[in-house]
């Protein structure tokens, strides 16, 4: 599977965390974009098409699921891109709430290593090529 | 679930956290209200009654902090019942 | 002697004594019974009055009740009067003999209606402890001269009626004021509870994002740096890495153990299969072991299901087997193996490390149980030293037991914790290995090695 022709979208409001994660994503020759809250996510998510969407719940203005909320009643162009919750809370609740509005799967930005989340968002891009 | 039982179930666990199994035991006291455990509630006959009954029952022994305490209990609840059906003593 | 039926008024009485329920207005209640019934028995009184006085000889509270029952003792009599000290009727109270007095108008408010009908007051001393708790005034239709030794001693058997309605009015108001107090005391604490989970709760995440960026960025600057590390370089840099984790392993350890102790945490068991589970988590570890050239066996065996959450068994082990790793050498061994008595599983875990000396045995399942660091620099990456906490709280959640048994320094050392087997008994019984947490649920935070 050609990294370079994978396109990942990275939604998380804190400024570290999301050029980190498009630095390590980057390293792997991915095509990375970012924003930096729900509603310029929401924006990008509907202008373009992407591989793999990396979704932070806790974000100001709109957060993490109401983008998926927003995304379930409204979907125009978007069909089946798997969007991936980045969560620190670990909240079964939050978590449940995530799939029931069509999330593909959860990450826990502190409990996983760098290396860790490259597995874990290898495999999810695996699972839908 | 019924709003009211909801109520009661909310008043009598937050109660319980406080004082433990007595709160139980008062909550068994009051006319038309059976209770086996927090959350198996049987109430019969005028429900706001009952709400009030048990209010009381507990503000009897423990005065007006319980007061306070059963308020900010059934605050989840508080828009599920119409304020006329609120019992005075726990409207805000 | 007192007549048949005053014996029976009297009976009656103590028993409305003793069954009024609403006990912190008895006295409201019960004299005016008391009057009623007296005068039924044929008696006249006009009124009764009770004055009770504290150890000063001072009055602290008075009764009235009449027909009407709306007045005060303050309205119709002079209470200061009853008490006047050096009078006649004083010192006969005080030597706890009954007084008669004629001279109605001294005590009397001549402004009472009924004035008029009253010839007489009967003053009785009660009694409590053998000193004057205070007086039961009886007002009389008859004259002083027209009094029975009978009167009297009906009298004498009602003061001690009135004093334990007083007596009891008065515990239950100490109680009932003693109960709010503690009342208030536990709703603030429980006020505070919820504060302070709500503040870890808070800190702990805001922690989380600075201590993710440090770790992710430090990562960085290990594995994908631009320019090669110098070796003085790597060293900080893995040694600040490790210190990161151990920071962000500390903040959910901490997190965990205020879950643990606010009782957020619920225990949900099933019956599962501890052999499989145990099977999985070292497959989850094998990496790790590997880069520490560390031998993980398992020897298993067939088992019946154990009756647990396999959730919180999952964070044990990992607990367990990630110390296991921490403490053994590089090319040391951690062996799993199991025991059974028909009641219960014991899981065992082994490892060939650095071991424990016996003194320090009992320290370990407390919180930040320090050793000496003599013989654990071999675990440069330490743990939080709440690990065994956590798993000792599980444990004892579960109905369980967790011990550790070791040779002492360089023997190694092997940790266990035993699980109730699913048999009949216990899956009939299962309720009682329910655990229902307080209030809102909290999950455990992930355990990390």
């Amino acid at each position: 599977m050609d990294n370079a022709k994978t396109k990942i979208l990275i939604i998380e409001d804190d400024q570290f965390l999301r050029e980190f994660y498009q630095e390590l994503l980057q390293g792997e020759r991915y095509i990375v974009e970012a924003e930096p809250d729900g509603e310029k996510g929401l924006e990008a998510i509907r202008q373009g098409q992407y591989n793999l969407i990396l979704l932070d719940i806790m974000m100001p203005k709109i957060d993490g699921l109401q983008v998926l909320r927003d995304l379930k009643i409204n979907p125009g162009n978007f069909k089946n891109t798997p969007i991936v919750v980045l969560t620190n809370l670990g909240q079964d609740a939050i978590i449940k709430q995530a799939f029931d509005l069509g999330a593909a799967g959860y990450l826990i930005k502190s409990a996983l290593s760098p290396d860790q989340v490259l597995k874990e968002i290898q495999s999810y891009l695996q699972k839908n090529p | 679930m019924d709003p009211y039982v909801e109520a009661v179930s909310r008043i009598i666990k937050e109660q319980q956290s406080i004082i433990g199994p007595v709160a139980v035991d008062q909550a068994n006291k009051v006319t038309g209200l059976s209770v086996g455990t927090g959350d198996d509630v049987q109430i019969s006959g005028n429900k706001k009654q009952v709400l009030e009954g048990l209010v009381n029952q507990y503000a009897k022994l423990f005065g007006k902090a319980s007061i306070e305490v059963c308020k900010e209990a059934i605050e989840p609840v508080y828009d599920k019942i119409p304020v006329g059906d609120l019992p005075d003593i726990l409207k805000n | 002697m007192v007549s048949e039926d005053k014996i029976r008024v009297f009976l009656k009485l103590q028993q409305l004594a003793l069954d009024i329920e609403e006990s912190t207005k008895l006295l409201e209640q019960f004299l005016p019974a008391v009057l009623q019934d007296l005068n039924l028995a044929g008696s006249q009184y006009i009124f009764l009055a009770a004055l009770f006085i504290d150890d000063s000889g001072n009055i602290k509270q008075t009764f009235f009740t009449d027909k009407s029952n709306n007045q005060t003792a303050g309205q119709v009599t002079k209470p200061e009067n009853f008490l006047q000290k050096g009078s006649e009727w004083e010192m006969k109270v005080m030597y706890g003999e009954a007084a008669v007095i004629s001279d109605v108008a001294y005590f009397i408010n001549p402004a009472y209606p009924e004035i008029s009908k009253i010839h007489s007051l009967l003053m009785l001393p009660i009694q409590h402890a053998q000193k004057l708790s205070g007086v039961l005034i009886l007002a009389r239709s008859k004259t002083a001269d027209q009094i029975s030794a009978e009167e009297i001693e009906f009298g004498e058997m009602i003061t001690r009626l009135v004093n334990l309605s007083f007596r009891l009015q008065d515990t239950e108001g100490s109680l009932t004021k003693i109960t709010q107090q503690v009342y208030e005391m536990n709703a603030k604490l429980h006020q505070l509870d919820k504060l302070k989970d709500d503040f870890v709760s808070v800190a702990s995440h805001e922690l989380r994002t600075p201590m993710t960026a440090i770790r992710s960025y430090v990562w960085m600057a290990l594995h994908r740096s631009d320019v090669p590390l110098s070796q003085k370089l790597e060293k900080y840099l893995y040694r600040t890495l490790v210190s990161t984790e151990r920071l962000i392993s500390l903040v959910n350890d901490m997190l965990n153990v205020s879950r643990i102790e606010s009782g957020h945490i619920e225990i949900n068991p099933q019956s599962f299969d501890i052999v499989a589970l145990v099977r999985d988590i070292m497959e989850e570890v094998k990496v790790k072991a590997d880069e520490k050239r560390l031998q993980l066996l398992t020897l298993e065996q067939k088992l019946p299901p154990v009756f647990a959450d396999s959730d919180k068994v999952h964070e044990i082990l990992l607990n367990l087997i990630g110390n296991a790793m921490k403490f053994c050498y590089p090319g040391g061994t951690i062996a799993v193996s199991f025991f059974t008595d028909g009641q219960m599983v014991d899981i065992s875990i082994k490892d060939s490390g650095a071991g424990i000396m016996k003194d320090d045995l009992s320290k370990l399942f407390h919180k930040f149980s320090r050793l000496d660091n003599s013989y654990t620099a071999v675990s440069t990456s330490g743990g939080t030293g709440l690990g065994l906490y956590i798993s000792k709280s599980l444990i004892d959640l579960m109905h369980g037991k967790i011990w550790v048994t070791s040779e002492g320094v360089d023997k190694g050392a092997t940790f266990s914790f035993s699980l109730p087997i699913a048999s009949q008994q216990v899956l009939q019984h299962a309720e009682q290995f329910q655990v229902k947490a307080k209030g809102e649920v909290k999950p455990l935070e992930p355990a990390t090695i």
